[in-house]
């Protein structure tokens, strides 16, 4: 089990490591001279060259690089050039917004997506599954900036049920911090939960079909033993392995909802830097975001081989 | 069996089921709207009429009218058209990359496909969309660069399942006697380890259309793909959103399209690949 581990977070260091040359490279291919991209055509000579100077493109590109990649271990991320401060500052603003959504939506979609999907399997081909299914296959074709239009149009500006924007942690005001929480993790929920049940009922109905299922049956155990003490147990390794692209897909999702909602995270935080070209910022979404995702992977590698033990003599 | 056989067998069992038919059918009809744009729109999609801005839906605007007073429905016509282009490019282009890499890193094996699989799974490690907004700010947008984007952000995927099929087919007597006979490694790559694996391809195919339809219309609705004012599904989400309360319909019909047209894209890929999968076909 260690040395699985171990191997696990070997590989996991060298994408993180090719990650960080990858989303380094993309600053050196954006066309164009670099700091009028940043700062507009309009500057001094002497504000050009201290700024040539400052991100040391006088240096190759290697050089520069490892100077980036080592700041970057340190804390030093760069300075945002929008908001003219240190990037990693805002970005302790905003991950926490978004990994708050993202983990909360995550944790949610999870156990109701198998509930769903194990109530769709076991009642396979009648009226509960097609409705399941039905429902299912619809919401995972939704673009989520839809759901979230359509919600926000009937529940805040129809209804006048809840506010249609902005954020408020639950320590400074619990009230208003529900109200305006419910609308983006219901759309952000809504996508998991259509996911989750589509693979736990595929993989349910896989596993109902085996033999000691069958044995479970044939020595009179009840429908309930047999589904959930039984059947469950191998039916969810598959959705196991999914669990890590679910989290990235919401934290994907939190860009549509956190623009809806203008909910001041990271998601909206990367678009307005991509829009004006604040390329440090960026540089530490796209490092944030696979650095999240790389360890979920981590993480769900190890209970996968913690539930079944095969994998780790692979 | 015969390979003719074979393609007869699938189209004759796509035929069969309703579904994939019906979701076919409603496929073409979006094709059809794509193609025939300039025909059936009732105005054209650019010509703003200020003097009827943000009109609910109407006899003379069927949809309602935007905020610079052009027709909905036509903008919509025309938006199927950007919708389709980038979905079935991009697909193209993913594919074709892919597969090329795939093949590459399953037939010789060793560094070559270590350095490849590494590659493609730090690609993978970043959410696809994410992926594809850090692209744009390198590319920029508009049509041609967004459906290379989609592409280049879709790949992995191809490369991962090429490379499965060819470690399975590679062991193939074929490939081994092929191998005997002198033949070229690129050769027997593409003549006969591509052949082999066509199917799977298809059924990805089919399968990606959608997603990277919706994907398009996700970096359009961010303000980072197809921008004005060039007609597209994404971007009349987000231009209408500002106008919810004056005419609903502007900000969600063309929402509703992509999820229809999405829809319909999975159904019949599923349809495809239940139809070249003989064991669903019941054969087996």
């Amino acid at each position: 089990m260690t040395t699985y581990v171990a191997k696990r977070t070997g590989q996991m260091i060298l994408i993180i490591f090719l990650i960080s040359i990858f989303t380094f490279l993309l600053v050196s291919m954006i066309p164009g001279d670099p700091v009028y991209a940043m700062l507009g055509s309009e500057i001094s000579q002497e504000e050009y060259d201290r700024v040539f100077y400052e991100l040391k493109l006088d240096q190759p590109v290697i050089q520069r690089y490892f100077s980036w990649l080592f700041g970057a271990m340190r804390g030093d991320w760069g300075q945002s050039t929008q908001f003219h401060m240190p990037t990693l500052d805002v970005l302790m603003e905003r991950v926490p917004i978004t990994l708050f959504f993202s983990l909360s939506a995550f944790v949610i979609s999870i156990p109701l997506g198998i509930l769903f999907g194990v109530i769709s399997a076991v009642h396979r081909g009648k009226t509960a599954d097609t409705v399941v299914t039905l429902i299912a296959n619809i919401t995972a074709c939704l673009p989520q900036f839809w759901i979230a239009l359509l919600v926000m149009y009937i529940f805040a500006m129809k209804l006048g049920w809840l506010p249609s924007y902005g954020f408020t942690w639950f320590s400074q005001d619990p009230v208003l911090a529900v109200k305006q929480t419910i609308m983006p993790l219901f759309c952000l929920a809504l996508g998991g939960i259509a996911t989750t049940t589509r693979q736990t009922r595929s993989s349910m109905l896989e596993v109902i079909r085996q033999d000691y299922v069958r044995t479970a049956r044939s020595k009179g155990l009840s429908q309930k033993k047999v589904i959930y003490l039984h059947a469950l147990k191998n039916a969810l390794i598959p959705v196991i392995t999914i669990l890590g692209m679910r989290l990235g897909s919401m934290l994907a999702g939190s860009m549509f909802v956190e623009s809806v909602f203008n909910i001041p995270g990271m998601g909206s935080l990367f678009v307005k830097a991509i829009q004006s070209r604040d390329i440090p910022v960026v540089q530490a979404c796209v490092l944030v975001t696979a650095l999240v995702s790389c360890i979920i992977n981590l993480l769900t590698d190890i209970l996968y081989a913690v539930v079944d033990p095969r994998v780790r003599f692979e | 069996m015969k390979n003719n056989d074979r393609w007869k067998k699938t189209i004759k069992t796509l035929f069969a089921r309703k579904v994939a038919m019906f979701s076919a059918v409603v496929v073409v009809l979006f094709i059809l709207l794509a193609v025939f744009a300039p025909v059936i729109a009732p105005y054209d999609p650019n010509y703003a009429d200020f003097a009827s801005f943000l009109q609910g839906p109407s006899g003379t605007h069927l949809l309602g009218t935007d905020n610079y007073g052009r027709d909905v429905l036509s903008r919509i016509i025309y938006g199927t058209r950007v919708s389709l282009i980038i979905g079935v490019l991009a697909v193209m282009i993913a594919c074709v990359i892919g597969t090329f890499f795939g093949m590459v890193a399953g037939y010789f094996g060793g560094i070559v496909d270590d350095v490849i699989s590494r590659l493609m799974e730090a690609i993978r490690a970043i959410p696809q969309i994410i992926l594809a907004m850090a692209l744009t700010a390198v590319f920029g947008s508009g049509i041609r660069n967004l459906a290379i984007i989609l592409g280049i952000s879709s790949m992995a995927g191809y490369v991962r399942m090429m490379r499965g099929q060819v470690l399975t087919i590679k062991e193939a007597d074929y490939i081994m006697a092929g191998k005997l006979q002198g033949n070229k490694d690129f050769r027997l790559m593409f003549k006969h380890i591509l052949p082999n694996s066509i199917s799977p391809i298809i059924v990805m195919m089919t399968q990606q259309v959608g997603s990277t339809i919706l994907s398009e219309a996700g970096l359009s609705f961010l303000g980072l793909g197809i921008s004005a004012p060039t007609a597209s599904w994404g971007s009349m989400v987000s231009e209408g959103r500002l106008f919810l309360m004056q005419n609903p319909v502007f900000a969600l019909t063309p929402g509703i399209c992509v999820a229809v047209l999405v829809i319909c894209l999975n159904m019949f890929g599923d349809g495809v690949r239940d139809a070249l999968d003989p064991r669903l076909r019941g054969e087996v």
